[in-house]
């Protein structure tokens, strides 16, 4: 099991959805620290503590993003990601985002 | 024999004082700290909604804006986020735990309102995907305000 903080391994200035809106990105976030593990099997547990806040649409692009980028069911990818935070609504974001997926997929 | 019954009169009078001396200090400690409690619940709540008030200006600029604003979206998520933490500490010392979820849903709305769409990202200008981000932030304040009030209403069961 592999452990990802944010604000430690990525930025504590997390912003964005696309790359082409800067460093910090969702989808940099996605592609530079979520998928590799994920695309190898591991499971992975993401610290969400520690960053100065989270916009919906990085939330959105990095596991939403998930869904589609590695076309795994959101009911597979909830069970190998576990997530970590002192705002219980951001946990239950990122799981909305998640299962969200899943529909626009079908 | 009738000295040995006033001292017993006299015994059961003190120990009756004490007991209800007792009974009145736990009932009296109890009601001090309930008010302290309402108090303290009452207080963090009218932060909340200034708190509220505050996001909904910030987000409200920021999406009619004309330009990105970094310094404006980091104050955005910031202020997001410290409602929520503090939303979540209130669990401690509030009554009201249906009012506080349902808040917490709202804070997610009010937070998927202001950063969803259009927002961190290059825009050029006011634009009607700015105008819809205006009114679903303004939703989701009104009904954030109106469950932190039912949460406040809580406090006085």
């Amino acid at each position: 099991m592999r452990t990802i903080n944010v604000a430690r391994d990525f930025s504590r200035f997390p912003a964005g959805r696309y790359r082409r809106n800067g460093r910090t990105s969702g989808e940099a976030f996605r592609e530079d620290l979520l998928s590799a593990p994920l695309s190898a099997g591991e499971t992975i547990v993401v610290e969400l503590d520690g960053t100065i806040g989270y916009g919906s649409s990085f939330l959105e692009e990095a596991f939403g993003g998930l869904v589609r980028q590695l076309g795994i069911q959101p009911d597979t990818l909830l069970k190998r990601i576990t997530l970590t935070s002192s705002d219980p609504t951001l946990i239950e974001e990122i799981k909305g985002y998640i299962r969200s997926t899943e529909k626009k997929n079908k | 024999m009738d000295q040995c019954g006033n001292g017993w009169a006299y015994v059961v009078n003190i120990v009756g004082l004490v007991v209800g001396w007792l009974v009145v200090h736990r009932f009296s400690k109890q009601r001090d700290l309930e008010r302290a409690r309402r108090e303290l619940a009452c207080s963090e709540i009218d932060t909340l909604l200034e708190l509220v008030d505050e996001i909904f200006e910030a987000a409200i600029t920021y999406h009619g804006g004309s330009t990105r604003d970094i310094r404006a979206e980091r104050s955005i998520k910031m202020r997001l986020q410290d409602l929520a933490q503090r939303l979540s500490a209130l669990r401690g010392t509030s009554q009201g735990a249906a009012e506080i979820t349902a808040a917490q849903r709202r804070v997610l709305a009010l937070r998927t309102a202001a950063t969803g769409s259009h927002f961190e990202d290059d825009f050029e200008g006011s634009s009607t995907s700015g105008e819809d981000s205006i009114a679903s932030v303004t939703d989701a304040m009104l009904a954030l305000r109106r469950d932190l009030v039912c949460l406040k209403h809580a406090q006085f069961p």
